[in-house]
């Protein structure tokens, strides 16, 4: 009776899995649904089963629910709309669990580890949401707190820790539990991110590094592109790197991203500081250069003077990274 | 250049797209998760099979009406805004079976926006039992994940019971295939019509939302709440889907709560940081001069959401909100 109980539910789920997978959706453009997944490497399993956090539960707090487990075929099944930002960066698994306070029901968090597969992907998806009113985390590089939340990039995850309320017994249970997972996931990957050493530190404004994996600026030739916030006399500065795989194709890029800002509205500056192209993009300037392999430059700034100093530290930096 | 870099954008779209660049960017857990909506979109589904979806809308003098009202507290706002269309007696008859559509797509806190606030609902179900003299009031929606721990953490299955509703959650019965005249994206799909088989009035209630695949996230893509099967597919045309569904349910009223607005990382947010008070709340019969309205509290503009153009082309409604003249008041 239990094996009857237990093996159909598992055929009809089966049967409705595949019978969706097989349905036309060519109306949507789409000529297959399946994409091919990157392999998890990681620590944790890699089966469909919910990894375990309910040991991790801190103390006044207790498992709220059971844990699950979401692929790229199910995470819209639990973030719904943003799902893509995830499965665009190299998603793996998503895994998660709810605790709630044993004496308030109404004091909850929820545990949310992202298996991105590589410490760019995670990183990526970090940084791209950070919250502007935060604060950073002590002892943990790429971590930041909001009024209610902790948000963590580690290795090849990235970790939410969504409280219900701004309570210290929350907070605090975060605090556990996001220590709890940098002394367990040790073997996550690398921890830092070596191309933010590329922006040179004078003005900079710390933590603001964003990683775009494709379509930086809304151009989607711009891959791998960082960028990162400067403030000189007051004017902020967005400037942003590009590593390629070679000179040549930095230029192509070079040249591609500059075509791209003319054909959607941009108007050429006379520049006297070649390879260096300035556009003026409905009021904003753009600026774009390229040194050996890196396309580099200046984002929707205001002030041309300010930009001309942050993209000549940049270039200054990156003549070294060559040599 | 390739021929993917010459995408032309509008200048508005590309520096909205720029600055949120990167943004535009298990089985199962339990059974339970997948056996509430079991069936596969069928492309041999007979016509004569499928269900129409009522038109639920009342004939308003002049077509489209919306109130705009300030104050902090929803459930005042949502009163006043209400009676400045001229009261819910105006949209339902006594007797009537009202179902509510609220937002309940995620087991979120109530704190952090990205569902219904409970206490709005609570006050809808109130207003249309007291003042409607509706017979029934149902609570309903179609949230993938789990649907008792979206309407337990949410606080809209306990709010919405209390009030005198009868909330009521997906079971496979309730899928019926549709598909939508002259639709593009929405033929011979699933959706969650049980409730609405019996209902005569329906009415849309959602937060204001910005929303990382569409932009922002108001009372039409509340709809999307009622797609069945794997819907996430339509995430890959958000925009002429969001219209299809504002052409395929048209609701008696819609009311867009913008006391409280999710400025970023929607729609599931997570940090009280992404929320900002706009003190705001709009109803209305025409959801495209509501959310055209809405979007103005996200700091956008109606160029930067083409649903909201499409829909207006299918003629569902306006999305010059000010050619309907708001009605403007206060509550709190």
């Amino acid at each position: 009776m239990a094996i009857v109980l237990i093996a159909v539910p598992l055929i009809v789920l089966i049967v409705i899995f595949n019978a969706q997978k097989s349905a036309d959706i060519s109306r949507f453009g789409i000529e297959t649904p399946i994409t091919e997944k990157p392999q998890s490497r990681g620590l944790l399993t890699d089966d469909e089963q919910p990894i375990d956090f309910a040991h991790l539960a801190p103390r006044g707090f207790a498992p709220f629910g059971p844990g699950e487990s979401y692929v790229e075929e199910t995470l819209y099944e639990k973030i719904n709309g943003k799902a893509p930002l995830y499965t665009e960066s190299g998603f793996v698994k998503l895994h998660t669990q709810r605790y709630v306070n044993v004496k308030d029901d109404e004091l909850t968090f929820e545990l949310c580890l992202y298996d991105m597969s590589s410490a760019a992907n995670a990183f990526s998806v970090y940084s791209i949401q950070r919250r502007a009113q935060s604060s950073p985390v002590d002892d943990m590089p790429f971590a930041y707190r909001t009024q209610n939340s902790l948000y963590l990039a580690l290795g090849r995850y990235y970790c939410e820790l969504i409280g219900s309320s701004d309570s210290p017994l929350i907070l605090d249970a975060l605090d556990f539990i996001a220590t709890t997972l940098v002394e367990n996931l040790k073997d996550a990957g690398p921890v830092e991110i070596p191309q933010l050493a590329l922006f040179p530190v004078e003005n900079l404004t710390p933590n603001t590094f964003i990683l775009y994996l494709n379509g930086a600026f809304g151009f989607d030739g711009l891959t791998n592109t960082f960028s990162a916030k400067y403030n000189l006399d007051g004017e902020t500065i967005t400037a942003f790197i590009s590593k390629q795989p070679d000179g040549a194709v930095a230029k192509k890029l070079l040249d591609r991203y500059h075509q791209f800002l003319l054909d959607n509205g941009g108007e050429e500056i006379a520049s006297s500081e070649p390879p260096a192209k300035y556009i003026d993009f409905y009021g904003g300037l753009e600026i774009v250069s390229v040194e050996n392999s890196f396309v580099f430059g200046i984002h929707q700034a205001e002030d041309r003077t300010a930009a001309r100093t942050i993209l000549t530290l940049i270039r200054d930096r990156l003549i070294k990274e060559n040599q | 250049m390739t021929k993917k870099d010459k995408i032309k954008l509008p200048r508005r779209q590309f520096l909205a797209r720029a600055a949120k660049a990167g943004l535009s960017i298990a089985a199962a857990s339990t059974l339970a998760k997948l056996m509430y909506n079991p069936k596969p979109p069928s492309a041999t589904t007979d016509v004569s099979e499928m269900v129409i979806v009522p038109d639920f809308s009342v004939a308003a003098k002049p077509p489209g009406q919306i109130s705009i009202v300030k104050g902090p507290d929803p459930a005042q706002s949502c009163l006043k805004a209400v009676d400045l269309l001229g009261g819910i007696e105006r949209f339902i008859e006594p007797g009537e079976v009202v179902v509510i559509k609220p937002n309940v797509a995620f087991a979120s806190p109530p704190g952090l926006g990205a569902t219904t606030n409970p206490a709005l609902v609570a006050q809808l179900v109130r207003l249309c039992l007291d003042r409607g003299k509706a017979k029934k009031v149902i609570v309903t929606d179609n949230p993938i994940n789990n649907p008792e721990s979206c309407f337990l953490i949410s606080g809209i299955g306990k709010a919405a019971s209390a009030a005198g509703a009868e909330v009521l959650l997906p079971r496979p019965a309730f899928f019926e295939d549709t598909s939508l005249e002259n639709g593009k994206l929405i033929n011979n799909w699933p959706i969650y019509f049980g409730p609405l088989r019996k209902a005569d009035k329906l009415i849309g209630i959602a937060p204001l939302k910005h929303h990382h695949r569409s932009g922002a996230s108001m009372t039409m893509k509340n709809f999307y709440g009622l797609l069945g099967g794997r819907r996430n597919i339509f995430h890959q045309d958000i925009n002429t889907t969001i219209a299809e569904l504002a052409m395929l349910f048209r609701p008696t009223l819609v009311i867009l709560d913008g006391t409280t607005v999710m400025m970023t990382n929607g729609p599931t947010g997570g940090s009280t940081s992404d929320l900002k008070r706009a003190d705001t709340l709009i109803a209305g019969t025409d959801p495209v001069a509501v959310d055209s309205f809405g979007a103005t509290l996200l700091d956008l503009k109606v160029s930067d959401l083409p649903y909201l153009s499409i829909a207006a082309n299918a003629g569902v409604g306006a999305t010059d909100y000010m050619s309907l003249k708001p009605s403007y008041g206060s509550a709190g």
